[in-house]
């Protein structure tokens, strides 16, 4: 016997009787459908079970502190106005290494997915210099612009740069031909081309690119700033972690968590703004 | 250089022509159109009269596509040239206008702004823009779906887009790419006729690039048959039965012997341009 995906039972090289019969569903299954109670419940039991674990001592609360533990490392962070203090230059490292990189992605990955001579200049020092981790390049970057602000957010904007130059000229690359022959066979002049067709038609592709960007950025500024800052997420960790202080240690973890979340569901309400006709 | 033939009084473009419609005709002259060492078209010459259709047939890859693509100026014919003669009416704003295979519609604009888009860079006042679009979505009967995103309509009715958007610039000679092959046998029937009507009215001249003998034995005055590549002049077939009396009994015997005419011209070099398309 085989089982079928909806565990109906089939059965394979037995005789079956002549006459009329019904014929057996065989479709169903493999359709995910969302279900946001079933995601809470797991959450919940998820977090009950590490609670009782601690509880019971089951894992030692110096390695693994609880949820409860964790909360209360966050309240305290949020009152005694740390959290705040760390969480906006994080923010504002972030905000501005994206917005400098992203922007100079877009002009240069729009330069090179429209023209073929930009392309060519730029794709081998894209390629060349896109698999490097843009956090080794922050001793350069120091050594070039001082300690402060300037080589966090150069660091950053250079992680974000090189995806954000690949997922425009990529999206560019796939806006359908017969869309810009079209316009072409109107006597739309370019500049209407690239505002009306080739921009709106790419734009998928540089949202996606977005949210690539944005991971780069969230883990460019932890990494910059364990090794070179005072205040910020990074240095809040790097400093908890160094003192053994698990509990905030974790908070700052649920902090990035949160962050990247926010983040995420930014990005969606953007997408469904401007990509509403998908 | 190649002489056009003078236009015949006894020419089938039936119907007398509106006062004021665009009189424009498209001299086609591509002596070669190569990609490389791969001749696709070979001594291509066409005269489309004002107010005819031609209809051009052919096996698979014999350059139909490329022809109209070098008519429209979309490509650029190796060796040749193409040639308008006749006046420009004031009102047309792109006297050689396309209607796509796949429609090439915006998926992100509306069915209004998708016909408006031939006009947004011309100068024009708003209420003429609004007015043309509006005449547009009238004639091919779209009015009530100005608002609606392409993907909520059906094939035909992104098809009738198409055309409205064909319709706004007030051409002066479509060129249509299989305008009706990706639609279903039912929705094409009800555009072919829908088609029919329009152009009854507009009487602008037409290349209607086809693989359809109902449609080109429907639809056209002429038909252009290619050879296969290198695409050649191989017949031009006069269809002398007015359009509007296509669908009458009277009709069906001339007509079934032009497509059984057709068909004799191109069924060997059809099926081996299959079998060629198959072993690629």
């Amino acid at each position: 016997m085989l089982e079928d995906t909806i565990g109906t039972k089939v059965a394979t090289g037995t005789p079956q009787p002549a006459g009329r019969r019904e014929v057996a569903f065989r479709g169903g299954g493999f359709l995910p459908e969302p279900n946001s109670i079933h995601s809470w419940i797991a959450f919940a039991v998820v977090i009950a079970l590490w609670q009782v674990a601690i509880t019971r001592r089951w894992i030692d609360p110096v390695f693994l502190p609880s949820p409860v533990a964790i909360c209360e490392a966050l309240w305290n962070l949020a009152i005694s106005g740390d959290l705040w203090r760390h969480l906006s230059i994080s923010l504002m490292r972030i905000g501005s290494g994206w917005v400098i990189g992203t922007g100079l992605g877009l002009v240069v990955g729009i330069a090179m997915g429209l023209w073929s001579v930009t392309r060519a200049v730029g794709m081998p020092m894209v390629s060349a210099i896109y698999p490097i981790p843009k956090i080794a390049l922050l001793p350069l970057f120091i050594l070039w612009l001082g300690i402060g602000e300037s080589p966090k957010i150069v660091t950053i904007a250079s992680g974000v740069f090189f995806p954000t130059i690949i997922a425009t000229f990529s999206g560019i690359d796939s806006v359908p031909r017969n869309l810009i022959r079209m316009a072409q066979s109107f006597n739309i002049p370019v500049s209407g081309i690239i505002w009306k067709i080739i921009l709106p038609s790419a734009l998928p592709g540089i949202l996606a690119g977005f949210r690539i960007s944005m991971a780069t950025a969230l883990l460019l500024v932890v990494t910059a700033e364990m090794i070179g800052a005072q205040f910020g997420i990074g240095a809040f960790l790097l400093t908890a972690g160094n003192l053994m202080q698990t509990d905030d240690l974790m908070a700052g973890v649920v902090i990035l968590s949160i962050l990247g979340l926010s983040i995420g569901a930014i990005l969606t309400m953007v997408e469904k703004a401007f990509l509403s006709w998908r | 250089m190649w002489d056009p033939p003078p236009i015949r009084a006894s020419a089938p473009v039936g119907g007398g022509t509106r006062p004021g419609l665009a009189r424009m005709e498209v001299i086609v002259d591509v002596k070669l159109h190569a990609y490389g060492d791969l001749k696709v078209l070979e001594d291509i010459k066409l005269h489309v009269r004002s107010g005819e259709i031609v209809s051009v047939i052919g096996p698979s890859g014999c350059g139909k596509s490329t022809l109209l693509g070098i008519m429209g100026g979309i490509l650029k014919a190796t060796d040749g040239s193409v040639q308008m003669e006749g006046q420009i009416p004031a009102d047309c704003l792109n006297p050689l206008t396309y209607i796509f295979q796949d429609f090439a519609l915006l998926p992100w604009r509306t069915v209004a702004q998708n016909v408006a888009l031939p006009l947004e860079h011309h100068r024009m006042s708003s209420a003429e823009r609004t007015a043309r679009v509006k005449d547009a979505l009238v004639r091919t009967k779209l009015d009530d779906f100005a608002g609606a995103l392409p993907k909520q309509l059906s094939g035909g009715m992104r098809q009738r887009v198409g055309i409205a958007r064909a319709l706004v610039v007030k051409p002066a000679v479509l060129l249509m790419d299989e305008p009706l092959s990706a639609l279903d046998a039912q929705t094409r029937d009800l555009l072919m006729e829908d088609f029919l009507d329009l152009w009854l009215r507009e009487r602008v001249a037409g290349v209607y690039i086809t693989h359809n003998f109902h449609e080109c034995l429907r639809l056209a005055d002429r038909v252009m048959v290619l050879s296969r590549r290198p695409g050649k002049l191989k017949e031009m077939i006069e269809v002398r039965i007015p359009q509007r009396e296509r669908t009458q009994k009277s009709a069906q015997t001339e007509l079934v012997d032009l497509g059984n005419r057709l068909w004799s011209l191109i069924r060997d070099e059809a099926s081996s341009a299959e079998r060629e398309v198959v072993d690629a």
